[in-house]
């Protein structure tokens, strides 16, 4: 039975091009539905005009129906039966049980139908340990924990998540997508947008928009490639597997279908990863003589006399010309760990060293020019109208930073304007223009989709043939995987030291990226699920081109046999 | 420091209630033992419900206040006939002094009354209170308090991240991360808003849940208590600082008094009590 029925929906904003054009789909009750897309490809229009509450101001035709009923019709007590969790996770209150409370409380019901809704919210999401908190206190996961339990306290039937893992660490976003499969197991109707590959394994249907279009409506294992694709699916299709492809690890190593693209994984071997680092001429043999960049000497700090040490003897020496990707957990202390390169956490022991010289000798502002940093919210370094302008309040060469990130496009346009991507390269710009030797990244690929991504990590890479070392935080392994040269783990308060990238994660069984799963599995030794869908691409197809000559040259002698 | 425990449980409108008449009368009848009696109960209030920082914040403050009045009231009013010296020509008269008292004691006991119950009445209370007959007024109340934990943690990491850009922390530098601070609040409200819209705001009846509702016991005695003193002055005789200090105690005068005690003493007490019950069942454990 069909509970949100749409039907030719168009929609525009004001004086703007068409954003959905002649959508038709029908979700059933009961069902998980995934939203695919590149970014700009209005899913998050689509998901918002379904709900009547979040419907953006536009030009609308066509009909969106909630079993039935016209969404537009419905009353607001019949529409709270849609709920809609929405990106950003904004507070409606300063304590948690307030927050989650907001919206049940809005539904005018007695105190005990309240007080029952509340409880077994909590009960069913474990909100009981955070109920007395300030929501300032928590971390981004359970924020988001919060946000849900206040849109499921309404009891609807069906919800609306628009990128819920966005903003998330590897962790929370699991515990979130886990937590939204028993809902949907317990009946609630989950439509979701993902740029990542969420939930794409147990969803029952895929929905892909492109340019407002809907391009493919079904089973998520029958969808045409693309980048919104897990790996192990992208690996099966560059292999010539064919619909329906595997879309976790365990289904692609398990299926006896996968055994040509486990061949060709078997292929790749560590040494084509080094010969690209040596081209770029950093490998990590040569570099006995050459001194580090930064390097860091058992330092430790602590926010204040009484609290734990954040960082509890770090050593490691960073060299020029290297992608360094610092992985680690949420509060690992990447961050503070930057901090104390950028020179703002001033450690209270060891010594920390850029190019040679102690940190001291760069007080008094002049570190900027050697050392430049983007913090986690690129927002946070713009205040002028335009990015323009605010390139030019900051001083420095201006034209390179723009030339070196392919921000030309961008100047004219107000930074809050800017998509996530965007906004990055030109924070990374305004960090550009004095011109660092060193380049500080914290979180840059978080909520990116693949393509911005893909756009920040190509921007990184002509940096570091410039010379400069970048040294990024990040808990995105795929991003890692595919854009840096050097990794390490931050954890306990220390750094391992860093090893190169195909080592780190084919070494590691928990922390690391499908295609090194996939690849360590069938003996190989590649990381980037890039890379390694190109060298399957290559390998396939000379192995159909020689299982063709074969075939050639066997016919002749199969006819001499058949005489 | 908030060391109250009953109050908080009570009804928000009994406690505004009490606190309108409490503060009405002291402004509106200035005499000297009502005055007495305000700041003391102010006072006793203050130390049940924030503990020992409202005995500093008394002497600091509110025994200064009055005694300043004291002696600032007669350099400027002259009435009164009793001269105690003469200042600059104008005669300086015992008179004023006591209303002098009297005005800063009452000025003193306002501060402190609403010093006391600053840690009853939390923002979130008002919220609840305005919440049925007002919601809107109660949510933007509620998300301006909300935006101050917020604020303050944004304000810190755009300083950092500016500071890594080589900007020094001076006062340009603290405008320009206001700045940015503001502006991100602002971009934010707009999601906000929509999020606000999308779970049911705006919808009336509201459920009140997890509201106060106590306090009818404490409400019944401060409304008799309020009322007698009422009374009590309506049917009692004229008081005059000037020109003559006349002061009668007639029965009238004494009710009044009585029960304007009980009024001031009445959220002490309760406090006190509750406090005093608390511990004696904590101790059993």
């Amino acid at each position: 039975m069909a509970i949100i029925e749409i039907e030719n929906l168009n929609f525009s904003y004001p004086d703007c091009p068409p954003a959905l054009g002649g959508i038709t789909l029908s979700v059933n009750a009961g069902e998980f539905v995934v939203l695919a897309g590149r970014s700009g490809s209005g899913k998050s229009t689509l998901l918002s005009c379904i709900k009547n509450e979040t419907a953006p101001y536009g030009t609308r035709m066509g009909s969106v129906r909630y079993r039935g009923k016209e969404t537009s019709a419905l009353t607001p007590r019949e529409s709270a039966a849609i709920g809609y969790v929405t990106q950003r996770t904004l507070p409606v209150a300063s304590t948690v049980s307030d927050d989650v409370a907001f919206g049940v409380c809005n539904l005018g019901l007695s105190e005990a139908e309240t007080a029952a809704a509340l409880a077994e919210t909590c009960a069913r999401l474990g909100l009981g340990r955070l109920w007395d908190r300030g929501v300032s206190t928590l971390s981004g996961g359970e924020k988001k924990l919060v946000q849900l339990g206040g849109v499921l306290a309404m009891r609807p039937d069906v919800i609306l998540l628009d990128e819920p893992t966005a903003q998330l660490d590897p962790a929370a976003a699991a515990g979130l997508i886990d937590a939204l499969r028993r809902l949907n197991g317990n009946g609630l109707t989950v439509i979701m947008t993902s740029h990542r590959g969420d939930a794409l394994d147990f969803a029952d249907k895929l929905a892909l928009l492109s340019d407002g279009k809907l391009v493919y409506y079904g089973r998520p294992d029958r969808a045409p490639d693309g980048g919104y694709l897990p790996t192990a699916a992208r690996i099966y299709y560059a292999a010539g597997g064919t619909a329906p492809a595997p879309l976790s690890v365990r289904d692609f190593l398990g299926t006896p279908a996968c055994a040509a693209a486990e061949r060709a994984a078997k292929a790749c071997a560590a040494g084509a990863w080094q010969n690209a680092v040596k081209a770029r001429g950093c490998s990590i043999g040569a570099r006995g003589k050459e001194k580090p960049a930064v390097s860091l000497r058992d330092v430790r700090f602590a926010f204040s006399k009484t609290s734990p040490d954040v960082i509890n003897g770090a050593t490691a020496e960073f060299f020029a010309g290297g992608h360094y990707c610092l992985l680690g957990a949420v509060g690992s202390g990447k961050t503070t760990l930057l901090g104390v390169i950028g020179g703002i956490r001033k450690p209270y022991s060891g010594k920390v060293r850029v190019l040679g010289k102690p940190l001291s000798d760069y007080a008094g502002g002049r570190l900027y020019g050697t050392v430049s940093a983007v913090s986690q919210n690129p927002r946070f370094m713009f205040t002028e109208t335009t990015v323009g302008k605010d390139l030019e309040a900051s001083g420095g060469d201006v034209a390179a930073a723009i030339g070196m990130t392919g921000i030309e496009a961008l100047c004219g346009r107000h930074p809050y304007d800017l998509s996530g991507g965007e906004l990055q390269l030109a924070a990374m710009a305004k960090a550009l223009a004095a011109k660092p030797r060193i380049l500080l990244l914290d979180e840059p690929s978080k909520g990116l989709d693949r393509e911005s991504a893909a756009r920040v990590g190509r921007a990184i890479r002509e940096l570091t043939r410039d010379g400069i070392t970048v040294i990024t935080a990040t808990h995105d392994v795929d991003f890692a995987a595919d854009y840096a040269d050097y990794v390490s783990f931050v954890f306990d308060g220390r750094i391992t030291p860093p090893s190169d990238v195909n080592g780190f994660f084919c070494a590691n069984k928990w922390f690391t990226t499908d295609a090194a799963r996939i690849s360590s599995a069938a003996g190989g030794r590649e990381a980037s699920a890039e890379r390694l869908a190109s060298a399957v691409r290559v390998r396939a197809a000379a192995e159909a081109a020689a299982a063709e000559a074969n075939e050639e040259s066997a016919r002749p002698i199969e006819a001499a046999l058949d005489e | 420091m908030n060391t109250d425990r009953t109050l908080r449980g009570y009804r928000a409108w009994f406690v505004i209630a009490y606190l309108v008449a409490v503060t009405g009368l002291s402004v509106t009848v200035t005499r000297p033992e009502f005055a007495a009696l305000s700041l003391t109960g102010a006072v006793c209030a203050g130390c049940v419900f924030r503990g020992r920082k409202a005995a500093v914040f008394a002497i600091a403050f509110c025994l200064p206040a009055a005694v300043i009045a004291a002696l600032v009231n007669p350099m400027v009013n002259h009435l009164g006939v009793t001269v105690l010296f003469y200042l600059f020509s104008n005669p300086v008269t015992a008179e004023a002094f006591y209303y002098g008292a009297a005005a800063g004691s009452v000025f003193a006991a306002v501060i402190m009354w609403f010093y006391a119950f600053r840690s009853v009445m939390t923002g979130e209370n008002f919220a609840a209170a305005a919440g049925r007959a007002m919601p809107k007024t109660a949510l933007t109340l509620r998300i301006a308090l909300g935006c101050e934990p917020a604020l303050r943690s944004d304000i810190r990491e755009i300083s950092d991240a500016r500071a890594m850009l080589g900007e020094k922390r001076n006062l340009r530098h603290g405008l320009k991360t206001l700045d940015a601070a503001v502006g991100c609040a602002l971009e934010d409200s707009v999601e906000t808003a929509a999020q606000l819209r999308a779970r049911g705001f705006g919808l009336r009846p509201r459920t009140d849940y997890g509201a106060a509702k106590g306090g009818t016991v404490f409400f019944t005695v401060a409304a008799v208590a309020f009322a007698v003193t009422a009374a009590a002055r309506v049917f009692s005789g004229a008081y005059f600082y000037y020109p003559v200090f006349t002061m009668p105690y007639g029965a009238a005068d004494i009710v009044s008094a009585v029960a304007f005690g009980a009024l001031c003493f009445l959220p002490a007490a309760t406090g006190a009590y509750g406090k005093l019950k608390w511990r004696l069942s904590k101790s059993k454990i």
